[in-house]
Parts: C-alpha cells; sequence; structure tokens
C-alpha cells in the first residue's frame, strides 16, 4: 500500500458547559445506580448511621481521653464516624463496583464509547463526594440534636477536609482494583485492608500508646480523623482550662494529600480496563 | 476516496500465540461484511484492534482514515461497537441507560426511535436487570447504534438468540445498511452471513483463507452440482447411462454440467420406465464451503 495514513481525527470543538453536563449526568446516573442496589446503598448510609447510634447511645457524655485533652464520647465519635463514612462511601464502595464493571465487561464497553475516561471517573468521584457530604451533614445533625454535640466552629474548613478525604479515598479505591484479581475476592481484600485500617485509626477508640500512634500517624485515616476533629474543634478539657482547636493543622493535610497522590499515580499507570488473562 | 476499513499485514501475537499472522482487509463505505471462522481464529483479536481495544505488532490499519490505535474520542464518535459479550449496567431503566448513552455523542439519535427499532420500546422504563438475557442484548445493540454511527462493529451479535430474537436483529443490521452504514460482523452462523452481508471473509489461523460474496465463496457459484436418487428396484449400478458414487442408501453424480446430466438420467428413467426417488441437484452449502477451506487450512 502507497497511501499514507493519518494517524489523529480532526478534534470537534467540544463547549466547556457540554462538557460539564455530560459529568453532571454521568454522577446522576452514578448515584442512581448506587441508590438502586440495595445491598450498597445499605453498606453505603446505614453502616455508618448504625456505628454512630451504637457508640453514643454506650457512651453517653462520659469523657473520652485524648492526647491532647479530655472530650465528651459522642462528641469525639462524630469525626471519627465522619471520617468512617467517607472511607466506606469512597474506597470499599468504589473498590467493589468498580471490580464489578471491570470483570463483567462494563467499563470495557464504555471504553468504546466516546465517553472520555476522565469524565467517566469525574462522574464517579463527583457522585462519592455527594454522598460523603450527605452523610456528614446527616451523621452531624443527628449528634447535634440527639447528643449534645457542639456545633462544628470550623465549617468551611470541615467541607474542604470531607473533599480532600473523599479525593483521596477515592483514588486509593481505584489504585486497590489493581490487586483485586475478580469481583468474587473483592469484599474480602478490601475488608482485610480497611479493617486494619480502622482500628488504627482512632475512630472506634483513642490511639493512646506511642507506638500504635506512630504507625497510625502514615496512615490516611487516622488524618482524616484528626484533621476533622480539628475542623469541629470541639471544647477540649485540659487541666483546668477548655481549649479549642484552631482548624486543621497542615501535617494531617500534607499526609492526605501525599496519599492521594500515590493513590492517583498508581490508578492513573496501572489500572485494567478488562478481566485479567484476555 | 480511501475504504472504510483498510488493514494490510496485521500481526498480532500473545506470548507464543500469533493470533493474527498477516491479515488483509478492505471493507469499502456501504458494504456489509460478515467475518466467518472458528474459536481462536483471531476474529474478536482483529476485531478489538479495529475498534481501538487492542494495540497490534505490526502492520497498517485505518478506520474511517485514522488509525485505530491513536483515533481517540473522535474516531469514537462515528463508530458503533457491540462487544462479544453483553456488558451493560443493570440498575438503570432501558430509557436511562440508552439515554445516557446517547449522551456521549455530538449526534445522537432519537432514543425512543432506537428503542422502536429494537423492540425494546414495550420495555423503556423497566430496569435492565429485570430482563431476559436476550432483551439485555438488544440493549446492547441499542447502546450500539444509539450514536447514529457511520460504522459498526457487531461481535457475535445474535448468539444465545431466540429464532425470533434473531429475525428481529437481522432486520435491525438491514435497517442499517439501508440507512448507509457500514457493518462489520462476525459469526459463526453460515446462515447469518448468507442473510445479511454483501461479503464473506473467511478466517483461519489468524488469516483471511477465502472472501467473497455469500453465493461464490470458494467456486460455490461454479463449483459442482451433487445430482443424489435412490437406485430403483432391480437396478444395478452398471444399468446406469453414467458412472455414480454410492452415498448412503442413494447415488451420487458430481458434474460441473447439471443441466445435461440430468437430461440424460431423466430421458433413461423415462425410457426404462421407472422412477427416480429422492431426486435433488444440490450445490454446496455456505457451510460446506467454510468446513472446506478452514478444513485444509487446518491440515
Amino acid at each position: 500500500m502507497t497511501a499514507s495514513l493519518p494517524t489523529t481525527a480532526a478534534p470537534s470543538r467540544r463547549p466547556l458547559a457540554s462538557e460539564l453536563a455530560l459529568v453532571g449526568r454521568q454522577a446522576t446516573a452514578e448515584l442512581k445506580m448506587l441508590w438502586r442496589n440495595p445491598a450498597r446503598a445499605g453498606f453505603t448510609f446505614a453502616f455508618p448511621l448504625m456505628f454512630l447510634l451504637i457508640f453514643s447511645l454506650l457512651g453517653g457524655s462520659s469523657p473520652t481521653q485524648t492526647l491532647d485533652g479530655n472530650v465528651g464520647q459522642s462528641t469525639y465519635y462524630l469525626p471519627g464516624i465522619v471520617g468512617y463514612s467517607v472511607l466506606t462511601a469512597c474506597l470499599t464502595n468504589l473498590a467493589i463496583s468498580l471490580t464489578n464493571r471491570r470483570e463483567t465487561g462494563i467499563l470495557k464497553r464504555k471504553r468504546g464509547t466516546p465517553l472520555p475516561t476522565w469524565a467517566l471517573l469525574a462522574g464517579i468521584l463527583i457522585s462519592q463526594v455527594a454522598i460523603a457530604l450527605v452523610l456528614t451533614v446527616v451523621t452531624s445533625t443527628i449528634s447535634i440534636l440527639a447528643f449534645d454535640v457542639p456545633f462544628p466552629r470550623h465549617v468551611p474548613e470541615l467541607v474542604g477536609v470531607v473533599l480532600l478525604g473523599a479525593a483521596c479515598f477515592s483514588a486509593l479505591g481505584v489504585a486497590m482494583t489493581v490487586v483485586i484479581p475478580n469481583q468474587d475476592s473483592a469484599p474480602a481484600i478490601v475488608n482485610i485492608v480497611v479493617f486494619p485500617l480502622l482500628f488504627l485509626s482512632g475512630i472506634f477508640f483513642p490511639i493512646n500508646n506511642s507506638t500504635l500512634h506512630s504507625i497510625s500517624n502514615v496512615l490516611p485515616i487516622a488524618r482524616l480523623q484528626q484533621a476533622l476533629f480539628d475542623s469541629y474543634a470541639p471544647p477540649l478539657q485540659v487541666g483546668d482550662h477548655v481549649v479549642h482547636a484552631s482548624g486543621p493543622n497542615g501535617g494531617d493535610l500534607l499526609v492526605l494529600a501525599v496519599w492521594l497522590a500515590v493513590g492517583t499515580m498508581v490508578a492513573v499507570r496501572r489500572f485494567r480496563w478488562e478481566p485479567r488473562g484476555r | 476516496m480511501t475504504a472504510t476499513i483498510e488493514v494490510r499485514n496485521l500481526v498480532k501475537s500473545y506470548r507464543q500465540v500469533q493470533a493474527v499472522a498477516g491479515l488483509d482487509l478492505t471493507v469499502e463505505s456501504g458494504e456489509c461484511v460478515a467475518v466467518l471462522g472458528a474459536n481462536g481464529a483471531g476474529k474478536t483479536t482483529m476485531v478489538e484492534i479495529l475498534e481501538g481495544f487492542r494495540t497490534r505488532d505490526s502492520g497498517q490499519v485505518s478506520v474511517l482514515g485514522v488509525d485505530p490505535a491513536t483515533g481517540g474520542r473522535a474516531l469514537r464518535e462515528r463508530v458503533g461497537v457491540v462487544l462479544q459479550s453483553c456488558a451493560v449496567e443493570r440498575y438503570l431503566t432501558v430509557a436511562e441507560l440508552v439515554r445516557l448513552h446517547a449522551g456521549y455523542y455530538p449526534h445522537p439519535r432519537d432514543v425512543d426511535e432506537v428503542l422502536e427499532m429494537m423492540g425494546l420500546a414495550g420495555k423503556r422504563d423497566a430496569r435492565v436487570r429485570t430482563l431476559s438475557g436476550g432483551q439485555q442484548r438488544r440493549v446492547d445493540v441499542a447502546l450500539g447504534i444509539i450514536g447514529d454511527p457511520d460504522l459498526i462493529f457487531l461481535d457475535e451479535p445474535t448468539t444465545g438468540f431466540d429464532p425470533s430474537a434473531r429475525r428481529t436483529a437481522w432486520a435491525m443490521v438491514e435497517n442499517l445498511r439501508s440507512l448507509g452504514k457500514t457493518v462489520l460482523l462476525t459469526t459463526h452462523y453460515m446462515d447469518e452471513a448468507q442473510h445479511l452481508a454483501d461479503r464473506v471473509v473467511v478466517m483461519a489461523r489468524g488469516r483471511v483463507v477465502a472472501e467473497g460474496r455469500p453465493d461464490e465463496l470458494g467456486g460455490r457459484g461454479e463449483g459442482a452440482a451433487r445430482v443424489r436418487f435412490t437406485l430403483p428396484d432391480g437396478v444395478g449400478v452398471a444399468d446406469l447411462p453414467m458412472a455414480v458414487t454410492p452415498d448412503g442408501d442413494a447415488v451420487v453424480v458430481e458434474t460441473d454440467k447439471p443441466t445435461g446430466v440430468l437430461h440424460e438420467l431423466t430421458g433413461w428413467a423415462v425410457a426404462r420406465g421407472v422412477e427416480l426417488s429422492g431426486l435433488t441437484v444440490t450445490r454446496p452449502s455456505l457451510e460446506d464451503i467454510y468446513l472446506r477451506l478452514t478444513g485444509e487450512e487446518q491440515r
């Protein structure tokens, strides 16, 4: 053949508004699919609410000792439950549902359409962030109204930390699909990672052991919990004084940002669209 | 103007196995081409390279004038893909899913019109997971054509369909052809290729071993006809006016001049006052040709 082949198609013009509408429709579809799948919806919404109620009712307002000072137990748990909500809504949910979609060929089918990868992932990310924000509002409202937890002192920072946490755990969720071989093993592998993370995080009980503390300090979930706690900034009893955190500290946010970068890098480099062995 | 699909000397290996081994293929605009071949003949690998899912080891490939490996979104806006295995989101309704996909394309077809065409109008508000396997497959095909593509890849589109669903799918493909779309389909079914395709391409061991019109493939048009009948009672092979070969209970004459043979044979029978029961004249079926071609290749 002598005719040379052109290697690229002429790009058609795509106005930003229509690209945003595309992402919006994708995110809406994601939320519908989650909401209509009873197992996924239940896992995502019911578990955090269940944990919130159990821990708050068990502990009541008896004080909990942290490294920084004493705080009411319900007040202590709320940021942790919000962190847990972000973890399940993003990492657990995404790792399992993306693996399912990969193994059943849905991802490959999507790849055969003009929907760009970034739009597919942005739609998923936005839907996860929306769920994380809704869970933050619902758990906070319940805690404030029913368990005497003080209103958060740094609301914009709180929203910012939830967004950063959701982005971080979404990236880690996509990255996890790389090591999950098939949909049968997805829940087991995800839980093996998630449960130690949770118990080392300070979500269910404060970490007052310095060895565990230094381990949990490099993990994203403890940092998220701390950043959330400092955004709620409840009154801390330190000796005779009552102090408040002045908002999330830079170190915690930096660790989250590093995990976000690591997760994104692994996700972008190693993500598979198709089942293995094809 | 270049052809819609042009493939020259395409090669693709998986580890030691050469799935596609120097394949050439041209599909002109508006043509419907069926690719036949056994499992492992390289059909799906070839189609997935054309679809942009796989990279090639070597060779030249052009789809709608661009290289599918780098064509990206602009190319995918003009191509419809229906994969071998059905994969659609299960928790959306039929209309929601088709509308979602319509939004991926710059100039999609009307959603209701496509649902009508695929026989899914009555199921438009049903969740995909509640549909039968055949209905889900039709949703899959609907997603392949909703973008009003110029070129459609159908990888074994009717495998697992019941006969009436296959007829519906065939009518859909004919409808696409009447709109001037180019269709490349792979299939195991000879009748499907015969019914739908302008041209049949037979693949074996990663190469094209024959191609042609369904009624001419492999010399089918002018090849030997088989005149077959049962010997009348009391008549031996030696009594016949020509040489025959036994074939089960009957005998067969292979000839490229069936008219003369029939004339001689029936004249002889009438003169003798005997009946040639079970008399038939057949051309080899597409299936016979296909088995011969792929069988030769395997020896």
